[in-house]
């Protein structure tokens, strides 16, 4: 597999897509740990409304957003093909609530397109661009503006 | 620089020179302080650092920590034979001397490239000043010398040459193959060079590299490497030195008589040693005492000893390793064996299904882990002495950079950290040390023209209390001037005066910490160096610490840190809200109470909506962990009905758990008591790291996170403080930034536009009803809607602000309220919810008619509508509503209300006016009173908040009460949560009622009542 890096626009990234409130987002593979089922969380009053609760990751609590609040798209429905993306953010995991995992795929770099000004004015920075899969549309987010600052205003 | 064959035996080396190097600091300051009369063991020691380092560096190629290590040794020879007393100059050279090593240990690689001419040159200059003229010379020369009667020739360093010779030595060269007498003899270079210093004296070592030859030349596997020894071995008794030694003695040579002791052909070598350097200007910093060093005193001042012991602190080979105690490690082996067994133990059981010794092995097995847990965290708990260490050297160095004198004061050295914490702690208190210095601590004249002792106080001070480690810098200095702080604040534009001038004393001091703040009157070179207070606060919050200031001006200041031991298993005690379970740290926990269902009347009391528990005899505050903590849901639709606050629980038997912290002791009450549990702290991700609610988060048996409670934070949250002035507890630094310390208000928020939401003080809500659009209807260019059978007008906060329209096509939230006798509904888009806050609100910048002001909640920014003004803009004829009511009785009442927050001071306006009441205004306690000079005959009533700037509510009751005039004018306290302590003290100043802030109904009841029982006060 090669090793999609920014730096290195040439080469093939890899993508995890998802479905968020029947939008197709996605997420660089890399940094992306793991995607697991639905598990126990526990909620935390008086945290920010995208925080859900957090969770047991094998020893190690994890604080989980829905990822449709982040972006304004709003609650995502727990069902059994609900999943949690586990994503490496600032050094420490944090999970993502997805309506559905719709696998991983392979994005060349003239797939790669700024994302159109409407959805630029809506999502800013939280966009990295959007590519066309298959004739999909896929928004790829931007983690860091994401998840980036503290309170994820 | 020749190549590394060996790692191994390099990393050896810098281990070794690391030990070395440890104590030196502690070991030149206690030289210096004796002076002349210096212990002859810690001069040897010192010694021997610098003359293994020169010896190691040498054999490895590190040029420049040889030369170093060698001047570093010259000068420390001649502290050993008395020739140099090490007086303060003396020990400031060889300290800078030793940083430097340290710096070229810490990085051999590029050692090679590092300039220590400096260093070199002020050596150089210590030791030629001490020596007679005529051999000053020798310091920078080689002499050439001769072995074995010719056969070998060195160059060695004049000074030492003749200083061996002087001293009665002998010199005499070990050649040895490091092939054959070393590799293939089994040792190091460095034990050999070990055995060696046993017995003589090592003068100086080279290798011969170039000896190798390359891979063709067969017979040459040899790699001489020279040693030139220094010992009372004369050429006839070489043969003995050699058998103690366990060496050939054909390697040994003697040196060939008559050297020049006085170097005749003095070869001048200054490899890099500037000796032309232009002596700088002396002008930096005035020192009172005269030394015999003319040459190096101009460099070491020029060295800024500003960053004193740096390089030491910055040793990244220290933290990957850790020193851990031989019996500690000792104890982790046996415990690991037990476990072993106790394994063995268990499956045994479990084969046999014995019940019985399953219980036992599963006792064991609990008994191990708790050993061996407890036995691991020793190995990460370190003393605080490691800490405060290096702050006699800081000190030192700092108060003769600024001219102080300063007397450190260590007490609590013995009190253990974690590892982690001492480490982060390093900086931070570097830093505060500093400022206590350079701010805090006055010049010795200055303190003489005070009366103050000279030198002036640091004491550094470490304790346990209350399962965190308490962190004290305090000095006897000038102390923090609060108004100086904030002019200064101003100036650089951080806070606007408005702001300042409703802050306290501890709140303005605490505006240190905000960034960009430094009030030193010139940024010097010792605390102005852009990083200030508030990096200090950044890494004291990573750490999870708390810091605290008190200060009195000119009597000094003390900065308090608190660090909670969150990196320990702690055991705690597990509750329980609805059927949430929650811990709560057992070091926080004074007692556990239960109170029968039956006695609950007795036993608790309210207070407007604070509720007190009656605890023999004394009163407690109590807060319920249900109301505080568990959120209510949010109103998303019609049928949700009109939020409120989780109603309390059917009557009971009441669990209350008393705690204690941060100095206020509080009952915390809760639905269900569990058991104590030892937990693993573990902390919350950065998105939930500000909630002040909670400590961290623990992994249950049961695999599920439960949260951690801050018990501290939790009394914050409700208001609950121990009150200034009664002494000993301090402000916390934190939230005072901003605003007063506020209270927590719930507010209804919804959203405008999209993005922008708003919010209206939940106790003005009466109801909340989701509308279709279509419901809304137009009529006489007014919005209004059928409700409950009559026509609702209805407001949006668009037709008074300069806001986004609410947008139509969606279902919308009409939040319905009391504009006198008549109901308005406010429309607003969904989401709707209630949010408990105690932002400080902003009353200034977004504020405009329609926008009371602006508060961050939940990262963010919620407009805060001012129904006043909606009312007043759509319903002219809405101040005729509010008259209404006071028609019958004649002219309205008039009441005095003074509130500090524009902002809570609008909303008890609107509820009060809307009552009927007639209504005069004042920010402060002095603007009350003033206004009350000028309606006396017209107040019936005041009204007023506690805590507020230049007189308080307390303040203004009492001159009151004094005054013929108004000491009968009934008084209602408005506050926050308050302790019965408080209530105790406003009652006793003449404070008629208390009310619990914007509960509106309480307090137009309690007015009512007020003026239906005493009909005597209307006028």
């Amino acid at each position: 597999m090669q090793n999609p890096s920014e730096s290195n626009p040439d080469t093939q990234r890899l993508v995890v897509t998802c479905v968020v409130q029947g939008t197709r987002c996605g997420v660089d593979a890399q940094s992306v740990q793991e995607v697991v089922r639905v598990a126990h969380f526990t909620p935390v009053h008086h945290a920010p409304d995208f925080v859900l609760g957090v969770m047991n990751l094998r020893g190690r609590i994890l604080t989980v957003m829905d990822l449709a609040v982040k972006l304004n798209l709003g609650r995502t429905a727990v069902t059994a093909d609900s999943r949690i993306l586990i994503v490496e953010s600032q050094g420490e995991p944090v999970g993502l609530l997805i309506e559905r995992d719709s696998g991983v795929t392979e994005v060349a770099p003239p797939d790669m397109r700024p994302a159109p000004e409407n959805l630029r004015r809506m999502y800013g920075a939280l966009l990295e661009g959007v590519c066309l899969i298959n004739d999909q549309l896929i928004a790829i987010l931007n983690l860091d503006a994401l998840l980036g600052d503290d309170r994820g205003v | 620089m020749s190549t590394h064959e060996d790692d191994a035996l390099l990393n050896e080396f810098l281990a070794e020179s690391h030990e070395h190097l440890a104590g030196i600091e502690a070991d030149l300051l206690t030289l210096e302080e004796q002076g002349a009369n210096a212990d002859d063991n810690l001069i040897n020691k010192v010694f021997r650092a610098a003359h293994s380092l020169k010896g190691g560096s040498a054999f490895f190629g590190l040029v420049k920590i040889q030369e170093l290590a060698h001047k570093t040794e010259t000068a420390l020879a001649m502290v050993r034979s008395r020739e140099i007393t090490p007086n303060p100059e003396v020990a400031n050279i060889l300290l800078l001397a030793f940083d430097k090593l340290r710096e070229l240990i810490n990085d051999p690689a590029g050692s090679n490239d590092t300039d220590i001419s400096e260093q070199v040159v002020a050596l150089t200059g210590l030791s030629s000043s001490y020596l007679p003229p005529g051999k000053k010379e020798s310091l920078t020369s080689h002499s050439e010398v001769t072995f074995g009667g010719g056969r070998i020739a060195l160059k060695l360093p004049s000074f030492d040459l003749s200083h061996q010779l002087d001293s009665g030595k002998f010199l005499s060269l070990l050649r040895l193959d490091l092939i054959h007498d070393v590799e293939r003899a089994g040792r190091t270079p460095l034990t050999v060079m070990q055995d060696l210093m046993a017995l003589a004296e090592i003068v100086d070592v080279s290798v011969h590299l170039e000896a190798v030859g390359s891979l063709e030349d067969e017979p040459a596997n040899t790699i001489p490497f020279d040693i030139v020894l220094s010992s009372l071995f004369d050429a006839a008794s070489q043969d003995s030195l050699a058998e103690m030694l366990g060496l050939p003695a054909d390697h040994f040579f003697a040196m060939d008589e008559a050297p020049p002791t006085v170097p005749a052909t003095a070869v001048p070598v200054a490899p890099s040693i500037p000796t032309a350097r232009p002596a700088p200007a002396l002008d930096l910093v005035p020192t009172a005492e005269v030394t015999p060093m003319a040459e190096s005193r101009a460099d070491t001042r020029r060295e800024p000893a500003a960053e004193p012991a740096a390089p030491a602190i910055a040793s990244g080979l220290a933290e990957a390793t850790l020193r851990v105690n031989i019996s500690v490690l000792e104890t982790l082996m046996n415990l690991a064996g037990e476990l072993v067994l106790s394994r063995n133990q268990l499956r045994d059981a479990l084969a046999r299904r014995d019940e019985l010794a399953l219980a036992a092995s599963s006792q064991r097995i609990s008994l191990v882990t708790s050993e061996l847990q407890e036995a691991i965290m020793q190995t990460r708990l370190q003393p605080v002495g490691n800490l405060f260490g290096k702050f006699p050297r800081v000190v030192r160095d700092l108060s003769r950079t600024l001219g102080k004198e300063v007397q450190l004061e260590l007490d609590g050295r013995e009190v253990e950290m974690d590892k982690n914490l001492i480490e982060g702690l390093s900086d931070p208190l570097t830093h505060m040390v500093r400022n206590a210095i350079d701010h805090g601590i006055e010049t010795p004249a200055e303190r003489t023209r005070l009366g103050k002792r000279v030198p002036g106080l640091l004491r550094l001070r470490a304790s346990h209390e209350a399962g965190q480690v308490v962190i004290d810098i305090s000095d006897d200095g000038k102390g923090i001037d609060p108004a100086r702080v904030a002019a200064s604040a101003i100036k650089k534009g951080l806070i606007t005066q408005e702001k300042v001038q409703s802050l306290s004393d501890p709140e303005k001091m605490a505006l240190i910490f905000l960034p960009g703040l430094s009030t030193a009157e010139k940024v010097t070179d010792v605390s102005g160096r852009g990083v200030g207070m508030d990096v200090v606060k950044t890494n004291l919050d990573r750490l999870g610490g708390k810091i605290e200031i008190e200060s009195q001006l000119g009597h000094g200041s003390l900065f308090r840190i608190r660090l909670p031991l969150t990196l320990a298993i702690i055991p705690s005690l597990i509750v329980a809200a609805g059927d949430e379970r929650f811990a709560i740290p057992q070091s926080n926990v004074i007692e556990l109470i239960r109170v029968p269902a039956d006695s609950l009347q007795e036993r608790f009391a309210r207070v407007g909506e604070a509720e007190v528990l009656m605890l023999r005899g004394e009163l407690v505050p109590v807060l319920r962990l249900a109301s505080l903590i568990l959120r209510p849901r949010s109103v998303t639709s019609a049928d949700a009905g009109p939020p409120g606050l989780p109603t309390p629980a059917a009557p009971s038997d009441a669990s209350v758990v008393l705690v204690s912290d941060n100095g206020i002791r509080y009952g915390l009450m809760v639905d269900q008591l569990h058991n104590t549990e030892e937990i693993v702290v573990k902390p919350l991700g950065r998105h939930l790291k500000h909630l002040r609610e909670y400590a961290g988060a623990t992994i249950m048996g049961d695999g599920k996170v439960i949260l951690i409670l801050d018990t501290a934070g939790l009394a914050a949250k409700a208001g609950l403080t121990t009150g200034m002035g009664s002494g000993g507890q301090l402000p916390a630094a934190g939230g005072a930034l901003e605003a007063p310390p506020s209270d927590v208000h719930s507010l209804l928020t919804f959203q405008n536009a999209p993005g922008e939401t708003c919010a209206v003080p939940l106790e003005l809500v009466l109801r909340v009803e989701r509308v279709a659009a279509s419901q809304v209807e137009m009529v006489g260019g007014r919005r209004t809607m059928q409700y409950r059978g009559v026509s609702l007008p209805l407001v949006t906060l668009a037709d008074t602000a300069k806001v986004e329209s609410l947008q139509a096509g969606q279902d919308w939230a009409v939040i319905v309220f009391q504009a006198g006798e008549r109901e308005i509904g406010l429309l607003g888009a969904l989401p709707v919810d209630v949010v408990e806050t105690q932002a400080p609100i902003d009353g200034s910048t977004l504020r405009q008619k329609g926008v009371a002001g602006s508060a961050l909640i939940r990262g963010q920014t919620v407009l805060l509508v001012d129904l006043n003004d909606l009312v007043d803009a759509f319903f002219p004829d809405a101040a005729a509503f509010r008259l209404e009511r006071t028609a019958g009785t004649g002219r309205p009442h008039t009441i005095l209300l003074a509130e500090d927050s524009d902002f809570f001071r609008a909303q008890v306006k609107q509820f009060l006016l809307a009552d009927g009441y007639e209504v005069l205004e004042a920010p402060d306690g002095e603007a009350a009173w003033e206004l009350l000079q000028d309606n006396a005959e017209k107040v019936e009533a005041v009204v007023t908040d506690i805590e507020m700037p230049r007189l308080t509510g307390l303040g203004l009751t009492q001159r009151l009460r004094a005054d013929q005039r108004f000491a009968r004018v009934p008084v209602i306290g408005l506050t926050s949560l308050a302790g019965a302590e408080d209530v105790a003290r406003g009652k006793a100043a003449g404070i008629n009622d208390y009310q619990v802030k914007l509960d509106r109904d309480k307090l137009t009841a309690a007015l009512r009542d007020l003026f239906n029982s005493n009909p005597c006060l209307v006028g």
